[in-house]
């Protein structure tokens, strides 16, 4: 079984509850692992430990267009984070979550550099990457994210993969009725090679997705073309290394013949 | 063997590991590591409150492990459940190493900000000191108390009221009073607070939002659930606004239209047009349920030969005055009683007995023929053909649609013409009542926690202002008066202030002004959880609990389509000696009241507690309301009963009155004292321009701006536990609250860029000035100077030495704004003045 997440843009009042309990679940957890006193973790800026966090901007001339979201990892079907860490620092969950253990994380930002969506968060002060790991401690206590459940205008939804599929394409359709336009459900289907399909999907009018940096095609090129190259240069090893061997056998053979 | 790698070998040799199959990175790794406990493990309570991190009070649960509250969650026995982001944030706001911890008295000069730490014990003894004298030359009215957040709600007023002080006087002036109250109550025959309507957004197809951003301004169990919900449904939104307000209307199906700020009456007043014109109201709807019928005189207004009855109420002794009135039967073809009609006529001129007479909806309809979407587009900078278009929907979808009745009323001095105009087309289109348009709230009332206390016999300060100056002055909700007596020594001077949980000068509009008035108070006590603008000032601070750390009367005044009741019990202990108001008001009654005052009033309190208060609360309310009963309350924190669309009435016809009689009345008699301000009473819709627009012939310079204020959903007012708060700070700093948005034309003009620091002033006092960083945004009205409301220090810099999450930079309005009225109603209309910006 996997489980996904969906974020209904359309629905999102970019009120930000989900990211501030996402600062308190996160505190939470650093006393819990007697990194400071409930009171004191409180008190520290760190805006790393947000995982989903606002983004606002805007596009156009006056009257322009406000673009504002909430920010978050996608938990990508191929990872391309944990394909590139080298430390071995990024698991991905058999039922979906992309979790990075921040005790292993060795500052080396190759999961900043092969994430298509901008999504792990360097911190200096800490050396360390971090990005959302889809509350992966409540969800195998049998909680909701903590996001979600703060979520008051139920942008947020979480589930099996089939249910919230089905809720998407549920609200992709309410939409397109009573709206007259096109939504999509990003991430529902492969993006790009690099990323699959989302665990993490979004619910938005198709006209202006991009905008919110959901790209059809999301993949971090050059990353993945050095992929590319190691594979090749694997395949290349592995034939030449055959050839080596064959030639070997065959030229034993040769000799037994003689 | 020694060779130093050199970085440019280095970059080299990776450069071809990077492409080399035999250096391995982590792509077929397998971990599976076990998940640790979640933070919920070890949860020892959950405990029912009430958030008070703004003032709407959603029903919401404080979880506490170890002796300390950890997080806030919604709570989930309500149908329409729901807490916000600041309200999530309040672990952060009671840890807060900011917090007042001991009272303080004041050793320095006032404003110095210099105090120092003494006992309860003392401070309770010098504020009774004060109280007694003030009793005892029998001029108890003197003292004023202004309550907010308070921590004593059920307690004070009975303990003021009892002390002899009719001066219990809340903030409302600064807020919805009564531009919202009177502009839309005179549909209904009193002042309708925010209280008193909502929207049917889930069932709407279509609505207006004009004056409140319900994602913005987000109060969750209010109306939050219920706007997402209709969100999620699909509704289609054109918000009318000075800036782009994402939190509602980003998004397919919706719109944002820019309006010059303080002209939205032209705006509403144009839609009115455009209905009648297109012949696009509720003909069934204003036949049978407002007065719209009603056969008045062309010229004097004046109902024809009506019948006037006063009954007293039984009940509460009263008189009420009863209307009966007179229209143009269709089928008869002369003028009869409304109940005795049978086709009474809606619009039309009639002659009888050598009189001309119309009806009401005539005379609305002729006074709104020159107020078309052209002119509108003048005035508002709203093209007319928009406006043409938002009329068409409104009257397509009507009646599952509205234009939102708005909250924060009190910005501009038209706002009670602004108010009115906003109810006619909502009242044209019959959307009142209405599955998708707008319905009345639905209350349990409650008795008090004490017994009943006998009223004071002095006059408030604001009833003199009403009965003077102010006709349409809701007198409890007026505070600002306070001080305009301190100005005017009418009706009398106030010595003591008494402000629990209000920031009486930050929260004003005109701050330097109030402050100078305070030299002739005697005393200032500042009871609060954090330090203000006011606590500056005080003579005596002392330090409040944050919501979470006291036990608090039983609530029933929520603004939802369900009655509701929920309960506020004391999650974790204070930290210091930070003590509940309600701890205060005891002790108070206890040193000031006669002995068996207090016992007879307060005995049974001191005694008993909250759990006899709630108690008595509730006493014989379970028969009526099936499931209401303390046990309950504890439990689950919540009652509610069943969502109705009912909006009361006390017009004098008994009708929805289109053609106001309260009004009219109003407005004759000021034309008779021949008041300057007499037509913001006048019972026919009319445009009535903003202090700012007569000031400026309606024109203003290129460095001239109306600084406009909107709320963000993660700030609330000028109070602490939301303006220094670490984590909401944190995401502050991630969205730029405290900036001040610029229109791109105007900034490049005055040569401002975008994260540019800039002083703001008023441009009626330039003395006054305070930093900003702005945001050069199309998101903006030229003419129109944005920032989120009370997130910033202003013109007091020094808040930042005992706030130490405060934004740096930021202006706060009500320091720049005059210490004026709006007309007729009192309120503070703090955005009506004249700003300017310059380069730092």
């Amino acid at each position: 079984m996997r489980v996904s997440m969906l974020y209904d843009m359309q629905a999102c009042l970019r009120c930000y509850a989900c990211s501030v309990q996402c600062g308190i679940e996160n505190r939470a957890r650093l006393s819990r692992d007697g990194r400071g006193t409930p009171e004191r973790v409180l008190e520290n800026q760190r805006p790393e430990l947000r995982f989903i966090f606002p983004v606002f901007h805007y596009l156009g001339n006056y009257p322009g267009r406000a673009v504002s979201y909430v920010h978050h990892c996608m938990h990508c079907e191929n990872a391309p984070c944990a394909r590139r860490c080298p430390a071995a620092a990024i698991e991905v969950k058999p039922y979906g979550p992309v979790v990075i253990h921040e005790e292993r994380c060795i500052g080396c930002r190759a999961c900043v550099e092969a994430c298509p969506f901008n999504v792990p968060r360097f911190a200096p002060r800490m050396g360390k990457t971090y990005k959302c790991f889809m509350c992966y401690d409540r969800l195998e206590a049998g909680l909701p994210p903590a996001c979600v459940e703060a979520c008051p205008a139920r942008a947020l939804y979480f589930g099996t993969r089939e249910e919230v599929l089905e809720e998407g394409r549920r609200r992709v359709s309410r939409y397109e009725k009573r709206l007259g336009e096109t939504f999509t459900l990003y991430g529902a289907e492969k993006v790009s090679e690099a990323t699959g399909y989302l665990h993490w999907v979004t619910v938005g009018p198709a006209a202006i997705l991009e905008d919110y940096t959901l790209r059809p095609d999301a993949a971090q090129k050059p990353i993945e073309a050095l992929d590319a190259v190691r594979t090749i240069g694997w395949v290349l090893f592995g034939a030449s290394a055959a050839g080596v061997i064959g030639h070997f056998l065959y030229s034993l053979g040769k000799r037994v013949e003689e | 063997m020694e060779t130093k790698l050199s970085r440019r070998k280095f970059l080299k040799l990776s450069g071809i590991a990077a492409f080399s199959p035999f250096v391995r990175l982590g792509d077929s790794l397998r971990l599976s590591e076990k998940a640790p406990e979640p933070v919920d493990y070890g949860v020892e309570r959950r405990v029912p409150l009430r958030c008070r991190m703004c003032a709407q009070q959603c029903p919401a649960i404080g979880v506490v492990k170890g002796g300390r509250l950890i997080k806030m969650e919604a709570n989930p026995h309500l149908p329409y459940a729901g807490i916000c982001g600041r309200s999530r944030s309040a672990p952060a706001a009671v840890y807060n190493p900011d917090r007042l911890k001991y009272p303080l008295l004041r050793v320095g000069k006032r404003g110095e900000g210099k105090f120092k730490r003494i006992s309860w014990e003392e401070a309770l003894d010098r504020i009774a000191a004060v109280l007694k004298k003030y009793r005892e030359k029998g001029e108890p009215e003197r003292v004023v108390y202004l309550p907010r957040f308070t921590s004593a709600a059920g307690l004070d007023k009975p303990f003021w009221h009892l002390y002899g002080t009719p001066n219990v006087l809340s903030y409302a002036d600064t807020c919805h009073s009564a531009g919202h109250d009177w502009g839309l109550g005179v549909y209904f025959g009193h002042p309708t607070t925010p209280g008193a309507f909502w929207m049917d957004y889930p069932h709407a197809r279509f609505g207006v939002i004009a004056m409140r951003n319900p994602g913005g301004g987000l109060c969750v169990y209010q109306f939050g659930t219920l706007f997402a919900e209709g969100r999620r449904n699909g509704v289609r939104l054109v918000a009318v606004d000075v800036r782009f307000p994402n939190e509602a209307v980003e998004g397919a199906g919706r719109k944002w239209l820019p309006i010059r700020p303080g002209t939205d009456t032209a705006f509403h007043l144009a839609l009115a047009h455009e209905i009648v014109k297109k012949k696009g109201y509720d003909e069934e709807f204003l036949r049978r349920e407002t007065n719209a019928c009603m056969l008045i005189d062309p010229e004097t207004l004046e109902p024809y030969e009506p019948e006037i009855t006063e009954k007293v109420d039984p009940k509460t002794g009263k008189k009420k005055k009863h209307v009966r009135y007179q229209v143009w039967d269709e089928a008869r073809k002369r003028a009869v009683f409304k109940d005795a009609a049978r086709r009474p006529a809606l619009r039309g001129e009639f002659r009888l007995g050598g009189r001309r007479l119309i009806t009401a909806f005539e005379a609305i309809c002729r006074a709104l023929e020159e107020y078309t979407p052209e002119w509108a587009e003048k005035i508002t900078t709203i093209p007319a053909e928009e406006i043409r278009r938002v009329a068409e929907e409104l009257i397509r979808h009507k009646p599952r649609t509205f234009v939102d009745t708005g909250w924060y009323s009190e910005r501009y001095a038209n706002v009670l013409r602004q108010f009115h105009a906003l109810g006619l087309v909502n009242t044209l289109l019959g959307v009142w009542e209405k599955k998708g348009g707008i319905g009345g709230i639905p209350k349990v009332k409650l008795h008090g926690p004490l017994p009943k206390v006998p009223k004071p016999k002095a006059l408030q300060i604001t009833k003199y202002y009403q009965q003077k100056f102010y006709p349409f002055l809701v007198p409890k909700a007026g505070r600002r008066f306070v001080f305009e007596a301190l100005r005017t020594g009418k009706p009398y001077e106030p010595r003591v202030l008494f402000a629990m949980g209000q920031n009486f000068i930050g929260g004003s509009a005109g701050s330097p002004e109030i402050i100078k008035l305070l030299d002739k108070v005697e005393l200032i006590v500042c009871m609060t959880p954090f330090m203000d603008e006011s606590c500056l000032y005080a003579d005596i601070i002392l330090p409040d609990t944050l919501f979470p750390e006291r036990d608090e009367v039983l609530h029933f005044k929520f603004k939802q389509s369900m009655p509701t009741v929920a309960m506020h019990m004391k999650a974790v202990e204070p930290p210091f000696e930070a003590r509940p108001g309600s701890w205060v008001i005891l002790e108070l009654a206890r040193r000031v009241l006669k002995p068996e005052e207090f016992e007879k009033y307060f005995g049974d309190f001191a005694r008993g507690g909250w759990e006899l208060a709630w108690r008595k609360q509730l006493q014989g309310l379970a028969e009526k309301h099936p499931g209401l009963s303390l046990e309950r309350l504890k439990k689950e924190g919540v009652w509610y009963g069943r969502q109705s669309y009912r909006i009361k009435r006390k017009t004098w016809t008994g009708e929805i009155e289109i053609f106001s009689l309260i009004l009219l009345d109003r407005w004759k008699k000021l034309k008779a004292q021949g008041h300057p301000h007499a037509d913001h009473a006048h019972p026919l819709p009319l445009w009535m321009p903003p202090f700012w627009w007569q000031e400026a012939k309606g024109r203003l310079r290129e460095d001239e701006f109306i600084l406009c204020t909107g709320f963000s959903p993660l700030n609330s007012f000028t109070g602490g536990q939301t303006r220094d708060n670490p984590l909401l700070l944190e995401i502050w700093n991630q969205i730029g609250v405290d900036r001040v948005w610029i229109h791109p034309e105007k900034a490049r003009r005055l040569g401002i860029s975008d994260g540019d620091l800039v002083e703001v002033f008023p441009a009626h006092n330039p003395g006054l000035k305070a930093r900003a960083r702005v945001w050069v945004t199309p998101l903006v009205h030229p003419e129109v100077l944005f920032t989120y409301y009370g997130v910033a220090p202003g013109i007091f810099p020094q808040l930042k030495r005992y706030l130490a999450f405060l934004p740096e930079h930021g202006v706060n309005i009500n320091h720049f704004s005059k210490f004026h009225f709006a007309p007729l109603e009192g309120g503070h209309a703090t955005q009506d003045v004249i700003i300017k910006v310059r380069r730092a």
